[in-house]
């Protein structure tokens, strides 16, 4: 009771303190001790595993990080807004700050969703089976390749449930009769055809084919027209290319059994492939996969606050509970985090369990990742808008608070966009921004962009390196801020759109969405320009000239950046491998048994090495490949050998399945350990310096921009050629 | 008949909250009181005998002592001479002393107009630096009312090129030793009552003009009453004319100097009213003679034979816009008075309360500033607010043809807070011209706001230049406001509060201020009536909510202004200024800016705990304990109480406390009222205050405090800080293990 009586008197303190005018003497004595405290409470944090001190360390960061940004906030409000400069600088000035409050209120937030993250084990299962629930596993579709449904059909089939308990359904969506009879012949036709296939692959591997009349309300209309023809009494939905591990029931249905009011268990969506951030700039196989900022990180710390909601896919949910709510919302076109809300109105819980239980695919494209963004931020503003938290009844405070924060978080587009514009506004038109002195930013903006390092390197840095979220958020900036609008000014206007997956990348080739970065480049390069000859032509104003330049030079980079982005690499892999660690041996007609290790795998082979000295076998050449611990084996063919510079030997081998069994066994090996998804992410939770990743952005940014815009040029260049040749 | 239509004038605009029946014999009045001329052997006007000489010096007619230095090639000065109806002008001189620069060449000038007519005039010349002058002014050119007289210069120091304010061009004009000897003698003119202006003059030469209020008979608490409304209504009349009055019982003499009004029943007087015609009734009667005994006064006469009918007929004297008839007497019928409650405030009370006021409330009239060296005017006004913002709104017009670096200054306590650019050549006019005077620059109490404006032709002239004095002119418009924003209340008493809305405070100015006379000695009457005349003058008109009582005064007594020995005073006011026989004064011994009172932002338990224990940087006080002879002193005392405000003038006997009234009273020493506590010797030119109460405001308050007290200790403020931290560390962990033994009980 003291504590809560002490709180806000604590925290009105701490804002109150830090509001104080003092003399810069002193504000940069504090900012600076502050900032130092901060940093060693960071180096400290990785060596300490006792919990009660890792928390107090957590709130000591959180505090100071607080501390210093109100400190800045309060200084640019009150101090720094150019309000007598004239027209450019007052919009300009005050857009700048907006966004500045926008960071610093998703900082806040940002605190506040980590003050605690749960950490969570599964709850065990009753001994006896007959207690456990009936389990749908429903994986809608709509016009996915067969062959992206097929891991997760013969993956889902086969999880580790009693076989009556288990029920899987593929939602055919591309099959129903609005689409085999579509007007279009050779649609109606692909319609059929993929329906077949459908069919044919649920039959093979014991799953149901579940398809309707009409394709109303997309893939929320899917699953609640599955819902009447089904009765498992928990479901758990998967987007057609996630594939599950064996362990996802055993690890989530004790959660349902121990809390009757649990409406949802939601996973992490772990993704096999690269998206186009980190394929087209090389970083998949070193740097944290974006999303898991998101489900690493902040999930567990919305779960602490009973804040965390169903994400479309990797979810299981209480069938009694969508009855009640009258199944998948389908007011906006985010429907996951719509339906949670439901629930949640009711009275109903929500959990996060952090553990990567299926192996999906992210759009291959910029083109299809953007679409897959822009739904994103539309469905949540559309949310807001249609459905307000704030509104919706029988609902905590903190949760209504955070809905409100998944809605903003999306104008981190526009003020991107303004943090782009406002160093050219400032370098070509002298327009004044920020009415301060170079003390003053060493005062107060100096501690404070120090603190906002250290504390995003404390909280996110094992999952995102430094300037990376800058480099996402810049490549999103000019087309989810037009999604925004769309959504602001037409909230039902936005319709379901299907995340393009699967998509085959032969060519080299520039996206089309090109354009408008090469217009920023063009304003941020002559600005940057224009700024040098304003340094040697104005001594007055250098320092705040100098310090905009350095800003202008840093967009320079997350443009270049992005431009190497939009240059589309062609994907040597038909299909994404995981990697994978285990013992087996190999032998075949005239080779020898030969033990090996597995290094990575996928549905069709897998890639071993073999230890220094083995012999090898001939390209083509058949194999009988056994898994020593599971005790199975398959046979599968040589379709490459490669030595790297130690003399290691790689086989790539091709499965031959002979049987069901085989391709199961292909299955489990590559996507069903929940373990071994877990290793590889954490291989990649290695994380990078600020120094270290300002070195990255600069030298990808250079080289893989460079590429782009000379891959352009060159083109442009044999046209003009062609042109004068003809 | 005109009169008739004037009285019903006058009652339409009364109605309906005064309702007011004058009876003054008129045929067709349902009333038969009658009034009449003036009795047969009283001529209208008599030839006076007395010849009567005045010294006036130009430091009294214009307002401030010292010199006053005319500068440049064309200067000037204005005093304006009044000249009352009642004397009869024989012969003025004007006697001008000062200095003349050294190096004013031949044609330079000195001419002296009298309402425009150029009196005199002589040459002014650097071998001469002395100025000594008498100058005759015929008194033909004088009329009554107020006289504008001239005194101007026409400067050379070189007969070419020189420089229209070149430093050599000036005159300085002593104004103490510079004075008018006034010869005059009385007009004998039969007083009438529409004639009560000329009666109570402030025309007048005296520089503080008498009255005696007497009762004839023993005064009962209804004659206080309408004593009390007499003296007022005389004290309006003279304007800002501060009066002396004197109040006691006629003894059957005449004081020998001043106007003298008699109050009584109509049996007491009787005597006085007989030979006025005035009919044998009981109706109140209000009328005028002259003094038995000296013609050139008069005698006012108020007549009623109940208290309430007294008390009324002083009221109707009260209100000095009223038009009585150019007759004797008067008889009042009725006076309906509007409930207290539904008085708005005095204009200075709403000056000093109101968070929007127009300059007009604080005696500012619409003002045009003309030529080179228009003279700066200024306006005081009162800051109750304690870290309060203000904003200064000018309604202004400015002549076209005046240099663009023309500009009209504001100064708020001699600093600059804003300037208005008058830089357009075809003129201009601003409609709401906002200035925000910064928080600094106020001070809790009275504040002085100056305009002034710099007016710059369009060529200096100089280097040969052609000089064009130009178009040089900027009205100020009196519905120019000034706004008050944010800030709180101060809490702090203050005596200056009084010398500027005639109101002891601002949180009951609807309820009924007493002013309590702690004995029934005639001079503390008289010091209570004099306090009222000027009260009646800073708020320029009567002050209804008034009543006089006589007593000790109750511990729970609403707003009052006591006056009284000290002996008598309540033992809270005198602990304040007395202890046994010594005076004990806390004397803050560092009067800086960050002294401010800030916990005056706290409710009373805080601020009282701050006042018992001030932090010793900021509150560092002496006690000091003067043992000496104070029994010439008069104390006035602000005293905070639950009930109202009090306001005490004490001294050792009430002989000293009523002279030492008619000094504190007078201009020159009302206005230094201030502070909470002050005192005066009744001889003395300067009312001494405890200065703790003129600290001047500051930004800081409790933030800005903190501020730069951890400006000053980095170390200190860093601590502070951490300490902050560390319970929001130490604290969190509670509330969230709180938390999630609620929400997740099962983790």
């Amino acid at each position: 009771m003291i504590a809560f009586a002490l709180m806000p008197a604590a925290l009105a303190m701490l804002l109150y303190t830090a509001t104080l005018q003092m003399g810069w003497v002193s504000e940069l004595f504090i900012g600076l001790v502050l900032v130092g405290i901060l940093f060693h409470a960071y180096v400290i944090s990785f060596r300490v595993t006792d919990s009660r001190l890792s928390l107090l360390l957590r709130l000591l960061i959180i505090g100071i990080g607080m501390f210093l940004s109100w400190r800045y906030l309060y200084w640019r409000a009150t101090s720094t807004l150019p309000m007598s400069f004239g027209v450019l600088s007052a919009v300009f000035g005050l857009a700048l700050f907006l966004a500045e409050l926008y960071g610093f209120i998703t900082t806040m937030f940002g605190y506040f969703t980590n003050i605690s993250p749960i950490e969570r084990e599964p709850v065990a299962l009753p001994a006896n089976d007959a207690l456990w629930p009936h389990v749908d596993i429903y994986v809608p579709t709509y016009n996915e390749d067969t062959s992206i449904l097929y891991p997760t059909i013969v993956a889902a089939t086969q999880i580790d449930y009693p076989r009556e308990k288990l029920h899987v359904y593929i939602l055919d969506d591309g099959g129903t009769t609005q689409k085999c009879n579509d007007s279009n012949p050779e649609k109606a036709a692909f319609a059929r055809e993929r329906k077949a296939e459908l069919q044919a692959l649920a039959e093979k591997f014991g799953a149901g084919y579940l398809t309707r009349e009409k394709n109303l309300h997309a893939k929320a209309g899917n699953v609640n027209s599955a819902l009447g023809y089904t009765s498992g009494e928990l479901i758990l939905i998967l987007d057609c290319d996630h594939v599950p591990t064996q362990d996802f029931l055993k690890n989530t249905v004790g959660f349902f059994l121990r809390d009757p009011k649990l409406f949802l268990v939601q996973t992490p969506h772990n993704f096999i492939n690269a998206d186009p951030l980190e394929r087209n700039l090389g970083t998949f196989s070193a740097s944290p996969a974006e999303n898991e900022l998101f489900y690493d990180v902040i999930q567990p710390g919305l779960d602490f606050w009973g804040a965390s909601f169903f994400c479309g896919s990797a979810a299981m949910l209480r069938r009694s509970v969508l009855d009640e709510v009258g199944g998948i919302a389908g007011q906006t076109i985010t429907e996951d985090a719509e339906t949670t809300l439901d629930a949640m109105s009711l009275g109903y819980t929500t959990m996060y369990f952090n553990r990567p239980m299926v192996s999906g695919l992210q759009p291959e494209t910029y083109s299809g990742f953007i679409l897959q963004r822009s739904r994103w931020g539309q469905g949540m503003l559309q949310i807001f808008m249609l459905k307000n938290p704030w509104l919706v009844p029988g609902i905590s405070f903190v949760q209504r608070m955070l809905y409100t924060n998944f809605a903003i978080y999306w104008g981190f587009a526009v003020s991107r966009l303004v943090m782009l514009l406002s160093p050219v506004v400032f370098l070509f038109f002298s327009a004044n921004l920020c009415d301060t002195t170079s003390e003053e930013l060493l005062v107060y903006a100096m501690p404070q962009m120090l603190a906002a390092l250290i504390t995003t390197q404390y909280f996110y840095g094992r999952v995102r390196w430094p300037f990376m979220s800058q480099l996402y958020e810049t490549a999103q900036a000019i087309y989810v801020s037009f999604a925004i609008v769309e959504v602001i000014r037409k909230p039902r206007a936005p319709t379901f759109k299907v995340t393009p997956k699967g998509e085959d990348l032969n060519d080299t080739f520039i996206s089309e969405l090109s354009w408008p970065f090469y217009f920023f480049l063009v304003l941020n390069l002559a600005s940057i320009a224009f700024g040098v000859w304003r340094y040697i032509d104005e001594p007055a104003h250098r320092g705040m000239i100098l310090f905009v330049e350095f800003w202008a030079v840093l967009d320079a980079f997350f443009l270049l950046g992005v431009l190497g982005v939009l240059f589309e690499q062609p994907q040597a892999r038909k299909e994404p491998r995981v990697a994978h660690q285990e013992d087996i041996a190999i032998d075949g007609s005239g080779y020898p048994m030969q033990a090996a290790k597995v290094v990575n795998a996928s549905m069709s082979g897998l890639q071993i090495r073999l230890p220094l000295g083995a012999p090898l076998p001939g390209v083509g050449s058949l194999l009988q490949v056994h898994f020593v611990v599971r005790q199975q084996a398959c046979r599968a063919r040589v379709s490459r050998i490669q030595t790297n510079r130690q003399g290691e030997h790689f086989l790539g081998l091709s499965y031959q399945p002979a049987s069901v069994a085989d391709e199961r066994l292909a299955a489990v090996v590559a996507f069903g350990s929940s373990a071994q998804l877990l290793r590889n992410n954490q291989q990649r939770h290695k994380g990078m310096t600020v120094l270290g990743s300002l070195q990255w952005l600069m030298y990808t940014s250079i080289f893989r921009g460079g590429a782009h815009l000379i891959f352009i040029l060159r083109r442009k260049f044999l046209e003009f050629y062609a042109v004068r040749v003809a | 008949m005109f009169k008739r239509m004037l009285l019903a004038c006058c009652l339409g605009m009364m109605a309906p909250a005064w309702a007011l029946q004058l009876s003054t014999g008129l045929p067709s009045a349902g009333t038969v009181s009658r009034g009449s001329k003036a009795p047969a052997p009283i001529k209208p006007e008599l030839p006076g005998t007395a010849i009567e000489t005045n010294t006036l010096t130009l430091a009294q007619l214009y307002g401030t002592g010292g010199t006053t230095e005319l500068h440049g090639r064309d200067a000037s000065m204005t005093v304006y001479l009044p000249l009352s109806a009642k004397r009869e002008l024989l012969s003025v001189q004007l006697n001008l002393q000062g200095n003349v620069s050294l190096a004013l060449v031949a044609p330079s000038q000195l001419v002296v107009t009298v309402n425009n007519e150029v009196v005199e005039q002589f040459r002014l010349h650097g071998d001469h630096t002395k100025l000594q002058a008498d100058i005759t002014l015929p008194a033909s050119a004088f009329r009554n009312g107020y006289n504008a007289v001239r005194v101007q210069v026409g400067q050379h120091y070189r007969e070419v090129c020189e420089e229209y304010f070149g430093p050599e061009l000036w005159t300085r004009l002593d104004l103490q030793k510079s004075h008018f000897t006034l010869t005059s003698r009385a007009r004998m003119k039969q007083p009438l009552l529409d004639g009560l202006d000329q009666v109570f003059d402030k025309t007048t030469w005296v520089q503080r003009p008498e009255l005696h209020v007497l009762s004839a008979g023993k005064t009962s608490d209804g004659q206080l009453q309408a004593m009390a409304a007499l003296a007022q209504g005389v004290s309006l009349r003279y304007e800002y004319v501060p009066i002396k009055v004197y109040a006691g019982r006629y003894q059957g003499v005449w004081p020998g100097s001043g106007q003298v009004v008699l109050v009584g029943t109509r049996a007491e007087l009787k005597p006085w009213l007989l030979d006025l015609n005035v009919p044998q009734n009981d109706k109140p009667v209000m009328a005028i003679r002259p003094l038995p005994g000296d013609s050139s006064r008069a005698l006012l006469l108020l007549a009623a034979n109940d208290d309430a009918d007294l008390q009324r007929l002083a009221q109707a004297f009260a209100m000095r816009e009223l038009p009585l008839p150019n007759l004797s007497w008067v008889s009042l019928d009725k006076l309906t008075v509007p409930q207290l409650a539904k008085l708005p405030p005095a204009l200075a009370v709403q000056a000093a309360s109101q968070p929007v006021v127009p300059f007009q409330y604080m005696d500012y009239k619409t003002t045009t500033f003309l030529g080179i060296d228009s003279p700066t005017k200024a306006m005081n006004f009162w800051n109750d607010r304690w870290q309060g913002r203000l904003h200064i709104r000018l309604h202004l017009a400015y002549a076209a043809g005046m240099s663009t670096q023309s500009a009209l200054n504001l100064m708020v306590n001699g600093v600059m807070v804003g300037s208005i650019p008058l830089n357009d050549e075809k003129g201009g006019q601003f409609d709401d011209y906002t200035v925000s005077v910064p928080t600094t620059a106020l001070m809790p109490g009275w504040n002085k706001l100056e305009i002034a404006p710099v007016l710059i032709p369009l060529s200096h002239g100089g280097k040969c230049m052609p000089f064009f004095p130009g178009n040089l002119a900027v009205t100020v418009f009196d519905d120019s406001t000034v706004e008050r924003l944010g800030g709180s209340t101060l809490h702090e008493p203050n005596l200056g509060l009084l010398a500027y809305t005639g109101q002891v405070e601002l949180a009951h100015v609807s309820e009924r201020l007493t002013v309590q006379m702690l004995d029934g000695e005639d001079d503390t009457l008289s010091a209570a009536l004099t306090l009222l005349a000027k009260m009646s003058q800073v708020q320029k008109r009567p002050l209804w909510q008034v009543k006089l009582a006589t007593g000790p005064i109750a511990a729970d007594a609403g707003p009052s202004i006591v006056l009284g020995k000290r002996s008598l005073l309540p033992s809270a006011a005198r602990s304040e200024i007395e202890a046994r026989t010594n005076y004990t004064i806390d004397m803050p011994i560092e009067n800086q800016a960050l002294g401010n009172s800030w916990y005056a932002l706290f409710p009373p338990v805080v601020r009282d705990f701050f006042a018992m224990n001030p932090p010793a940087q900021r509150h560092s006080q002496a006690e000091v304990v003067i043992s000496a002879d104070l029994s010439r002193q008069l104390f006035a005392l602000a005293l905070s109480r639950n009930a109202g405000a009090w306001t005490i003038f004490s001294a050792e006997t009430p002989a000293v406390l009523a002279r030492g009234m008619d000094t504190l009273t007078g201009s020159g020493h009302w206005g230094q009222l201030n502070g909470r506590l002050a005192f005066l010797d009744p001889d003395d030119e300067a009312v001494h205050s405890v200065p703790v109460d003129t600290i001047p405001t500051s930004a800081f308050g409790l933030r800005g405090g903190l501020g730069m007290f951890a400006s000053q200790h980095p170390w200190l403020a860093l601590l502070a800080v951490l300490a902050t931290l560390a319970l929001f560390v130490w604290l969190t962990p509670r509330l969230l293990r709180f938390y999630k033994i609620r929400r997740h009980p099962a983790e």
